[in-house]
């Protein structure tokens, strides 16, 4: 990008002054300040498929979770509770979780055959095992290309809490890179400056226009056209700043989803979902409990229980569910045999997850494992599958293939299928 | 170097080298209590009589089981004489079959022949009759023409010459005709007589041929018979040593149950004998194992029942498990439905009480044969953590997760009092010992003193480095492991983990920290030798006071003893697996641990008894 010809001319002495600038302030273009209407803010929403995810950093234990087994040799010292689904148990963590399993499916036969955290986060979030030299997207980041409108303001992938990194939209570009929301707040710099009125934004923004278009002309490559688009995306934030007015969440809202981060992200999470964010990410640390598991399980999953019960319960009521998948996951589970510090240790052999919303059937549960969770039995899925299942429950096609330099990547691998068990 | 730090040194080191436990330089150690006797006499002289019944069972059971393999073996014996007798008695049979298969063969050939002959016998006596009437014919005839010859010359006038002639003539004939009768008659005769002879011969030779078939189907009967019993021999031959194996096993199992409780017998008689003669004192250095009590699951708290005869353990299962120290025999008390960490007794040794992580506390009779739950309470919402029955024995007290302590009648398990406070789990309580109150700590080191009676929290003490926030985590790490009063209660300790640098990982350092009950103030912070890194799972004052022992996790685990003014132990004894519980026996001279390998392990601490001292005659090579 720094050829000589920029580094001494004019144009890039002045680009950098003019850069020196922009930190304070993004700049867009002016067009999209127009765009974003309430009714077609609606209409986006009404035809669009979203995606939420509520990433368990650290992998949770699927038998103090989905998959418990109480009474035996490794089941540990939590029982199993009905749900509202007859013949179906989760872990007594769970018991609000317990009254919405009418809406989540459960895939109990994953085996990923991978124990470690980075290995198991990219096989879960990309559908492929870790590829030396190359990056796929992560579902974030895929799902923000395919499903998020061309013509949107909005961000296509939104991320609260830890985690959400630029790598994560691979070759797709800086529009599919998530958008952290760190400790619940709202991104940087959505408001204007002080003492910068909308008039003299214009026309800052215009000039910029001027001076990136006349940049571009004999020097238009990828980097400047990405960079043409972040300000342009940073300005359509700057027109959405109303989603992220965590103000508006009603004091009844925040007793209901209860104390603590987890729950002020769930609620942010539902706010992104009803202003039409393609994909959330909500994560939530840390289940890696090699020692005392049963201790931060209580508190883990103490946090984690009513507030995402509570936001699936509010999806299916606001009729947002029906078009909005949720899929709750991490890298791995936990291992049966508890270690000598009343621990649990990595686990990718014989694990769960739960997923409910558009396009899958609640209340179905697929694969099992054996008596004492230390093998899958029936029906053993890895993240290609769950990649397929994914797909097809948004009405993505899964074979196509993403396009890189020219060259075909598959979206989902080819040698796996989808579950069709739990798709409706 | 300076030689008043040199003589400080030598005086430490003697310290170390005594083999009992002096009193702390620094602060005087109490008075032990006054006592006429040792109680370890008393529980040796309890556990040589139990033992001694012990033997006397056992003995009778290695009789049994020897009388049980003889009376096997003698069936193998008479089996075994069985099978050769049979297999003689097949072959003789066999032989005698073939004999008389011969026999008949050519009995039954002689017979044919002798037929034969009979046949032919007869067709020439038929001829020789008929010969004999021929010529008995003829000669009558001769003798009629005699007659009338010599009636014709009697009759004739003229007796001519040739009537004479023809009357010499006649009567030559019928000598002639006479002869040739006679010898007919006489053919006749040895017809008859040969025929007589054959069919006498052929009498016998049936007679023979008789017999010798009889004789022939007694020998297939007999060799059947034989035959039958040879499979019945090889049958019980097969069988009898698979019936024997149990028995034989059994007999080892009783032989080596037998010896091992007869030499426990001779220890605890030299013991008697030893501590007659010296004061038996504690000796942490002198631990060695003595007893190993194996389950299917982590054990992960033990105590002893004050009677001292038995140990019992809680596991990573539902149950509680109690083993006889004298007989090994193993109870397990079902009722819960979680695992249980902490249980307490009535100070009448008659009751306990249990209390389990599905929330509940059960009541019990400690020493029923199969104790079943008296009493079932819901005590806590989540984990019941801690419990603690007072000692006059008319409370008990709980802690749970649902961060309260709860106050229960021990008499009928009615709510006495709910004490709120605590912001965290609630890991353990205790009674102080003059039962006036009750301490509890929660996960982030808070202790609270509360008031029996009034239930007020009268004062808070602060373990806080018992716990610790992790910030990389973003998790509390921390809670009271274990929690005991010594020495009547001026001393509380407390255990867990401290200077936690990845709660997740568990690594921080075993640690007990100790309490001047009287002012609250922190006396010592306890952590083991060089670079444990671990958690201390629980603590507990010898019933001396003198010192205490931490057991915990520690790659794989320890038990660790310190003197009450000692910062670090005086003793570390490395155990198999983690270990998660610790406690004395009454007797002050022994101690068990409850493991992560699955096993509750009793160890000796009292002084060495002079077979223990014995070093092993080196083997002739």
């Amino acid at each position: 990008m720094h050829g000589r010809q920029a580094c001494n001319s004019t144009e890039h002495f002045s680009r950098r002054n003019f850069l020196q600038g922009v930190t304070g302030g993004a700049l867009g273009m002016a067009g999209f300040s127009g765009m974003v209407q309430a009714e077609s803010a609606k209409k986006l929403i009404s035809q669009q498929k979203q995606v939420v995810v509520f990433w368990l950093s650290g992998g949770m234990s699927q038998l103090e979770s989905w998959d418990p087994k109480p009474g035996t040799d490794y089941g540990g010292p939590f029982q199993a509770i009905p749900t509202s689904v007859p013949g179906v148990h989760i872990s007594e963590l769970l018991p609000h979780t317990a009254k919405q399993m009418h809406h989540l499916a459960l895939v109990r036969g994953i085996n990923i055959r991978e124990n470690n955290h980075s290995k198991g986060s990219i096989f879960m979030q990309t559908g492929h095992k870790e590829t030396p030299g190359f990056q796929y997207p992560y579902l974030g980041s895929a799902f923000s290309e395919q499903l998020n409108p061309a013509e949107s303001p909005l961000p296509g992938y939104v991320c609260i809490g830890r985690g959400g990194s630029p790598k994560e939209a691979a070759f797709l570009g800086p529009r599919n890179v998530p958008l952290t929301l760190a400790e619940g707040k709202p991104p940087q710099n959505l408001v204007a400056p002080k003492g910068l009125s909308p008039e003299a934004d214009r026309k800052r923004r215009e000039f910029r226009s001027k001076l990136s278009k006349r940049f571009s002309l004999g020097r238009r490559s990828a980097e400047t056209e990405i960079y043409n688009a972040s300000y342009d995306q940073a300005a359509a934030l700057m027109t959405q700043k109303d989603i992220f007015d965590f103000s508006k969440i009603s004091k009844e809202d925040v007793a209901r989803y209860g104390k603590g981060d987890f729950a002020r992200n769930c609620l942010i999470a539902r706010q992104m979902v009803e202003s039409g964010i393609t994909f959330t990410k909500v994560t939530h640390t840390n289940y890696d409990s090699h020692s005392e598991n049963f201790n931060f399980h209580l508190e883990q999953l103490g946090e984690f229980d009513r507030p995402f019960a509570t936001f699936m319960s509010d999806l299916a009521d606001h009729g947002l569910l029906e078009h909005t998948l949720v899929i709750c996951m991490c890298e791995f589970g936990r291992t049966p045999k508890i270690n000598p510090r009343m621990g649990r240790d990595h686990w990718g052999t014989a694990w769960s997850i739960a997923l409910g919303g558009c396009g899958i059937k609640g209340g179905a549960v697929v694969g099992k494992t054996n008596a004492n969770g230390t093998k899958v039995i029936d029906r053993e899925v890895d993240g290609g599958h769950l990649f397929h299942t994914y797909y097809r429950a948004v009405g993505l096609d899964p074979s196509e293939p993403f396009y890189h330099n020219g060259r075909p990547f598959e979206k989902a691998n080819p040698k796996a299928n989808p579950l069709t068990e739990i798709l409706s | 170097m300076n030689s008043r730090l040199l003589c400080a040194l030598v005086l430490l080191s003697l310290t170390f080298c005594l083999q009992t436990i002096a009193p702390a330089e620094g602060p005087p150690a109490p008075p032990l209590p006054e006592m006429s006797a040792h109680p370890a006499i008393d529980f040796a002289k309890g556990d040589a009589a139990r033992q001694q019944k012990l033997v006397q069972k056992l003995t009778t059971d290695a009789s049994k089981a020897t009388a049980a393999v003889t009376a096997v073996n003698q069936e193998i014996a008479a089996a075994t004489k069985s099978k050769s007798e049979s297999q003689k008695s097949i072959q003789t049979a066999t032989a005698s079959i073939k004999k008389s298969q011969q026999a008949i063969k050519t009995t039954q050939a002689k017979i044919a022949q002798k037929k034969k002959e009979l046949q032919a016998a007869k067709k020439q006596l038929e001829q020789a009759s008929a010969k004999v009437k021929q010529s008995s014919a003829t000669a009558k005839k001769a003798e009629e023409l005699l007659k009338e010859t010599e009636k014709k010359l009697t009759d004739s006038e003229n007796k001519t010459d040739d009537l004479k002639q023809a009357v010499e003539k006649a009567k030559s004939e019928l000598k002639k005709t006479q002869n040739t009768a006679n010898k007919s008659q006489e053919g006749l005769k040895t017809a008859e007589t040969k025929l007589a002879a054959l069919t006498k011969e052929l009498q016998l030779a049936e007679t023979k041929l008789k017999s010798t078939t009889t004789a022939l189907a007694t020998s297939e009967i007999q060799k059947k018979k034989s035959e039958a019993a040879l499979k019945l021999a090889d049958s019980s031959l097969k069988q009898l040593p698979k019936k024997a194996k149990p028995l034989t096993d059994t007999k080892k199992l009783a032989d080596t149950k037998l010896l091992q409780a007869s030499t426990k017998l001779t220890r605890i008689q030299e013991k008697l004998t030893l501590f007659a003669a010296t004061r038996p004192a504690a000796t942490p250095q002198n631990i060695r194992l003595t007893q190993t009590f194996k389950h299917n699951r982590p054990m992960i708290s033990c105590r002893f029942d004050d009677s001292g005869d038995y140990i019992f353990s809680g596991a990573m299962d539902n149950s509680l498990h109690r083993w006889d120290l004298i007989d090994s025999t193993k109870t397990t008390l079902d009722g819960h439905k979680s695992w249980i960490r902490r249980f307490d007794f009535s100070p009448d040794g008659k009751s306990l009480i249990t209390g389990a992580y599905e929330g509940q506390l059960i009541w019990w009779q400690t020493l029923a044969n199969s104790p079943s739950p008296q009493k079932t309470i819901k005590a806590h919402h989540g984990y019941v953590r801690a419990v603690a029955i007072s000692p006059d024995g008319s409370l008990l007290a709980t802690g749970g997760n649902d961060n309260l302590v709860k106050i229960w009648s021990t008499t009928d398990g009615s709510l006495v009092k709910e004490l709120a406070g605590h912001e965290r789990h609630v890991y353990n309580v205790a009674f102080h010992p003059n039962g006036q109150h009750i301490v509890s700590g929660d996960l982030m080191g808070v202790l609270k003193i509360w008031e029996v009676g009034s239930w007020n929290n009268v004062r808070d003490l602060n373990a806080g480095v018992l716990t610790k926030y992790d910030t990389t985590f973003r998790a509390d790490c921390g809670g009271f492991r274990g929690m005991d009063f010594g020495q009547e209660g001026k001393l509380l300790a407390v255990a867990g983990i401290s200077a936690v640098s990845n709660a997740f990982a568990g690594i921080g350092v075993p640690t007990v920290v100790l309490f001047d009950w009287a002012t609250g103030k922190q006396l010592q912070v306890m952590t083991p030798p060089g670079n444990t890194r671990g958690t201390c799972w629980s603590v507990r004052f010898h019933p001396t006071g003198r010192f205490l022992a931490g057991a915990g996790s520690a790659s794989p685990g320890g038990i660790w003893f310190w003197k009450i003014d000692e910062a670090k132990p005086f003793f570390s004894f490395k155990t198999t697996s983690a270990a998660y519980d610790v406690d004395f026996h009454p007797d002050g001279l022994r101690l068990a641990v409850s493991l992560y390998d699955k096993t509750v392990r009793v160890y000796d601490i009292g002084p060495k008894l002079p077979s223990e001292k014995k070093k092993p005659v080196a083997k002739k090579k």
